[in-house]
């Protein structure tokens, strides 16, 4: 199953609203830890997740939060 | 905002197994799609916000949707605090395009509720129609819940702001329908009324599930405290902590419980417990302790960065201290970063005692400031500034203006703090006068919208005393205001003494002041039904009116001079009264006819009394749709009222009730008991003819109980004739008779001639309906006496039905379809389309017992599919059982196509629409009028188009021109 990195950015006054915006919604990144920049000031949430394609990744995210963020496949590789 | 707690974070939950069976099977219940509601009360620290989080915990884990707020103790007058705190961040995260998706065109009522979302515009801002937001409210919640279980979670009641309650008290009244948990949590001393008698009619209603939570028995105190505090330490802290869970807990935590305090309160926790949180704040370092005390003038829930400013910390200092406040948990992280929360509220309080007033005083005015540079919301700003601004200080009062006016409309209780806020602070000198008088109008204005009727004599009476004698037309209109106020306390004499001495005060007779006082002492007349005095004032009132060119006053003046006609039995006088002040209505712009909004209630009523159905209707809606544009409200219930009847009487009941529903909701809320009682008069009446029974009766019941505490008046009386008559639609011909004999049967006194002519029709009816037939034919004969040369149609066509009843009851047949017939005659010529309906199908029944069946069935297919289109269900139910026995088959299809086509078939407000189509509005100015967005006229355009079958306005046009030209 390819891997993405889902990368959120919302507006500092809309904090509250992307997490929120989770309440409600079944997906299985929550209840997980993310990584977040909030606190210091950034304001983006980021993920490592596993799905079929970029759609499917987003979709694993709630609607205000998948409207204002990127999926981009990526996969490791060895740093020399 | 949401606080579901992880499991580490709740503790542990011991003993309540009661409880938490009560909360299983709700949200058993729940997951069927079913509402419910939960009340937890307890004293503080017992455990409620435990059994929340619970609650929380285990929808939130069956995928439920759960929404949870909080009121905060130090922040009870932000308007829909607790509200915002439970949906703003999750309604905002939805964006205004779903919002209206899942609200329909009420979204824009969300706005309090949803107050940083931009998108939502549109709300009507009248105090008196603050129930929008509530029902907007409530539509959310439905909508939401038919997506996936949704659990409310609202905690610490006993804080919440006055609009936060009314809204509750809505939902509890109106629950929605489905796919909803309510979860109130409050501590049941010091009471909250509005909050408590709503619960306590849920609860009649067995609508509410009630969890008095009690204190842990020594075995469940020991097994919170667990093995770490030894056995016999265990027992101390019992002894002083009794089974209070927090109070257990806070001992525990810091080792009180080996000291000897006596268990006594100190406010609301025991000394032992608040010297064991001044202990605990204490032993922080003191840059954290600055910390804890900012965040506790800041607000509830915490935001650092505010916490920081009230603290004077700055960034590096803030984060250490907030460090050692997380880890001695005196603050708790929410999911939101850089946002907290205390422990507990009595946590905060203890933590603010321990600020001295000084410190908080500069710490308000530091916040204040900092949300002034950072553009932070007005109420936020004013609450810092109540607390902190110096007398005379020009900017705080200007904030503390602007938030009352901006919270006025749906929570006018905060709008009155903090305009009494910036009347404290304006300073008493000659070039503050205006502006001092302009806050007092709108103040008493709150004041009485929230039912404080006697602070807003107050206000009023203040402000009277501070205008100088020579603005006398500015005094007659605050001595006009004051005897509102007092005929709405049940004052009568009072008022009527207060208008008497102002008008004897007034040096000119014939000066507008004069005429504005002799129209208001005609009005008040009506209270008494005194129809000379109302004759006499007004003629004075409308003369003088005229002379000096006030075309506002001298409509309310004709239309009160046609009422007093009418009482007097004088309908041609009464009628060229009607005739003149509807010309000068007409004529007025609304730049002039919006300092008089009382011009079309007035009118609206006479024109109704006197049969003349779409001149009120047309008035009505324009003073109803003026005072919405200009933000006055004072005569929209009532206008909403007579609408809603002037509506039913023309047939179209579906929008009568949703009128009467907003009136009663408004009345509601207005804490005016009169209003009320007028209100849920009409519904009974209205829901009756619509063959809503239940719905009549419990009104009926609701209005008359209202009436134990309110004097005798025009409004008493009408409520028991109105209810009695409503009875008799339902089926009660004995409920009826004895309502009727408590409403002053059988002379009805005080009532005009018209109504007294349909009363004594209802009465007979009712005595037929029990088959004492001679008894029937004496109240009979005395309507047609009374009704023959009135010059009210309608009113003679009620009259004509009885006698029709009772012909057919007689054996008369033949006679008696000649009398119905000539009722729908009568009805129909002023367009009495119920009534005109309803007199068809008895024609129909004649003709059928005299043998004619082929008029018969003629009469009665056009009485069915009419009451079909009408929506008065039952009635149109007994047509088509008289045609089946005739042997005529009634297809629902039939039926569905009788009442789905065509104008009958759109929706009150596809109606509205419909109509300002034909009078030539475009979609943005139809959207401006009835306060939708544009998109939402497109929408009902739709709807409109596809019912009617249409695909052009004029075809719209047409379709209701041909509606308004059939009688």
């Amino acid at each position: 199953v390819p891997t993405f990195l889902v990368s959120h950015r919302h507006p500092a006054e809309e904090c509250p609203w992307a997490f929120a915006a989770w309440h409600g919604f079944e997906s299985p990144l929550r209840h997980r830890p993310a990584l977040c920049s909030c606190h210091e000031g950034g304001h983006g949430l980021f993920w490592v997740l596993e799905a079929e394609d970029e759609a499917a990744a987003l979709a694993q995210l709630p609607d205000y939060l998948s409207r204002r963020s990127e999926a981009l496949r990526v996969r490791p590789v060895p740093i020399p | 905002m949401l606080t579901v707690a992880e499991p580490e974070q709740r503790g542990r939950i011991v003993g309540r197994r009661e409880e938490l069976a009560a909360l299983a099977e709700a949200l058993k219940r729940l997951g069927s799609g079913r509402t419910g509601i939960l009340a937890i009360s307890g004293e503080p620290g017992i455990g409620k916000t435990r059994l929340l989080d619970e609650l929380a915990a285990r929808a939130d884990a069956a995928g439920h949707l759960v929404l949870s707020g909080r009121a905060a103790e130090l922040e009870r007058e932000l308007p829909f605090a607790v509200w915002v705190d439970a949906v703003a961040d999750y309604a905002s995260s939805l964006g205004p395009d779903r919002l209206e998706r899942l609200v329909g065109e009420q979204a824009a009522e969300l706005a309090p509720v949803v107050p940083g979302l931009a998108g939502l515009d549109g709300a009507t801002r009248l105090q008196d129609e603050r129930y929008r937001t509530h029902f907007a409210v409530r539509a959310l919640l439905e909508g939401l819940g038919g997506r996936r279980p949704v659990v409310v979670a609202l905690d610490d009641l006993h804080w919440a702001d006055d609009g936060s309650l009314e809204l509750i008290a809505h939902l509890l009244r109106r629950p929605p329908r489905r796919g909803v948990l309510l979860a109130l949590a409050f501590r049941p001393a010091p009471p909250r009324p509005a909050l408590l008698s709503a619960l306590g009619a849920a609860v009649r209603e067995r609508a509410v599930v009630e969890l008095r939570l009690g204190e842990l028995s020594p075995a469940e105190a020991d097994a919170l405290l667990g093995d770490d505090v030894p056995a016999p330490a265990r027992q101390a802290l019992y002894a002083q902590g009794g089974g209070n869970p927090f109070f257990l807990q806070e001992l525990a935590r810091t080792g009180a419980a080996a000291g000897d305090a006596p268990r006594t309160a100190d406010g609301d926790v025991p000394r032992g417990v608040a010297i064991a949180l001044a202990q605990e704040v204490a032993g922080l370092g003191e840059p954290a302790q600055r910390l804890a005390r900012g965040a506790a003038v800041s607000g509830d829930p915490v935001d650092l960065d505010l916490a920081g400013v009230a603290a004077e910390l700055d960034e590096a200092a803030a984060l250490m201290a907030l460090d050692e406040l997380l880890d001695a948990a005196l603050l708790v992280p929410t999911e939101v970063p850089r946002r907290y929360r205390f422990r507990h509220p009595l946590v905060r309080s203890a933590v603010y005692g321990t600020a001295s007033e000084s410190w908080r005083l500069t710490a308000h005015a530091r916040l204040a400031a900092v949300l002034g540079e950072r553009g932070g919301s007005l109420g936020a700003r004013a609450h810092h500034l109540e607390r902190s601004a110096r007398p005379g200080d020009a900017a705080a009062i200007a904030v503390l203006v602007q938030a009352g006016t901006e919270a006025g409309a749906r929570a006018p209780a905060a709008a009155a703090s903090w305009w009494s806020a910036a009347l404290r602070l304006l300073p008493d000198t000659v070039e503050t006068a205006g502006e001092r008088l302009g806050l007092l109008a709108v103040l008493a204005q709150a004041q009485a919208a929230t039912g404080q009727l006697e602070r807003a004599l107050e206000t009023l009476g203040e402000a009277l005393a501070r205008t100088p004698a020579e603005y006398a037309p500015l005094r007659a209109r605050l001595v006009a205001a004051c005897a509102m106020c007092e005929n709405l306390l049940g004052r009568h004499e009072a008022a009527h003494a207060r208008l008497v001495g102002a008008l004897a005060s007034v040096d000119d007779q014939s000066s507008t002041a004069a005429a504005d006082l002799q129209v208001e002492l005609a009005a008040d007349a009506l209270y008494d039904s005194d129809f000379e005095a109302m004759r006499d004032f007004s003629q004075r009132g409308l003369a003088t009116a005229l002379d000096h060119g006030e075309t506002g006053l001298a409509v309310v003046a004709g239309a009160v001079l046609a009422f007093a006609e009418h009482g007097l039995g004088r309908a041609d006088a009464a009628g060229e009264a009607l005739e003149a002040a509807g010309e000068r209505l007409d004529s007025i712009g609304d730049d002039a006819l919006a300092g008089r909004l009382d011009a079309p209630y007035y009118l609206g009523f006479a024109e109704y009394f006197g049969e003349r159905y779409e001149d009120a209707i047309r008035h009505l809606r324009r003073g109803i749709a003026l005072s919405r544009a200009v933000g006055q409200g004072q005569f929209v219930t009532p206008m909403t009222i007579c609408l809603a009847h002037a509506y039913e009487v023309r047939g179209r009941l579906r929008a009568a009730l949703e009128q009467i529903e907003a009136a009663v909701e408004a009345a509601r809320l207005s804490g005016n008991r009169q209003v009320l009682c007028w209100a849920l008069t009409g519904e009974a009446w209205i829901a009756a003819i619509a063959g809503e029974l239940g719905r009549t009766r419990t009104a009926g019941a609701e209005a008359v109980a209202l009436l134990d505490d309110l004097d005798e008046s025009i409004i008493s009386r009408a409520t028991r004739v109105h209810v009695a008559a409503a009875y008799l639609e339902a089926a009660e011909p004995d409920l009826c008779l004895e309502a009727m004999a408590d409403a002053g049967a059988p002379d009805f006194a005080h009532v005009e001639p018209g109504r007294r002519a349909w009363l004594y029709s209802v009465l007979g009816r009712a005595e037929l309906a029990r088959g004492n037939r001679s008894v029937a034919e004496e109240w009979i004969v005395r309507g047609e006496e009374i009704a023959a040369g009135l010059g009210l149609p309608h009113a003679e066509a009620t009259a004509r039905f009885a006698r029709a009843l009772a012909q057919l009851e007689a054996g008369d047949a033949a006679g008696a379809a000649q009398t119905a017939v000539a009722a729908t005659e009568l009805a129909d010529s002023v367009g009495a389309a119920t009534q005109a309906a309803r007199a068809r199908a008895l024609a129909g029944r004649a003709f059928a017992a005299a043998g004619d069946n082929e008029s018969a069935v003629a009469w009665l297919e056009r009485a069915e599919s009419e009451l079909g289109a009408c929506g008065a269900v039952r009635y149109r139910d007994e047509a088509a059982r008289e045609l089946r026995r005739l042997g005529r088959r009634v297809t629902a299809r039939r039926r569905r196509a009788a009442g789905s086509s065509g104008l009958e078939s759109l929706s009150g407000r596809e109606r509205e629409v419909a109509e300002l189509v034909a009078q030539g509005r475009t979609n943005k100015q139809i959207a401006g009028e009835l306060f939708l967005s544009e998109k939402t006229v497109e929408s009902h355009m739709a709807k409109v188009f596809a019912k009617l079958g249409v695909s052009a306005r004029a075809a719209v046009a047409e379709a209701v021109g041909r509606a308004a030209s059939t009688p």
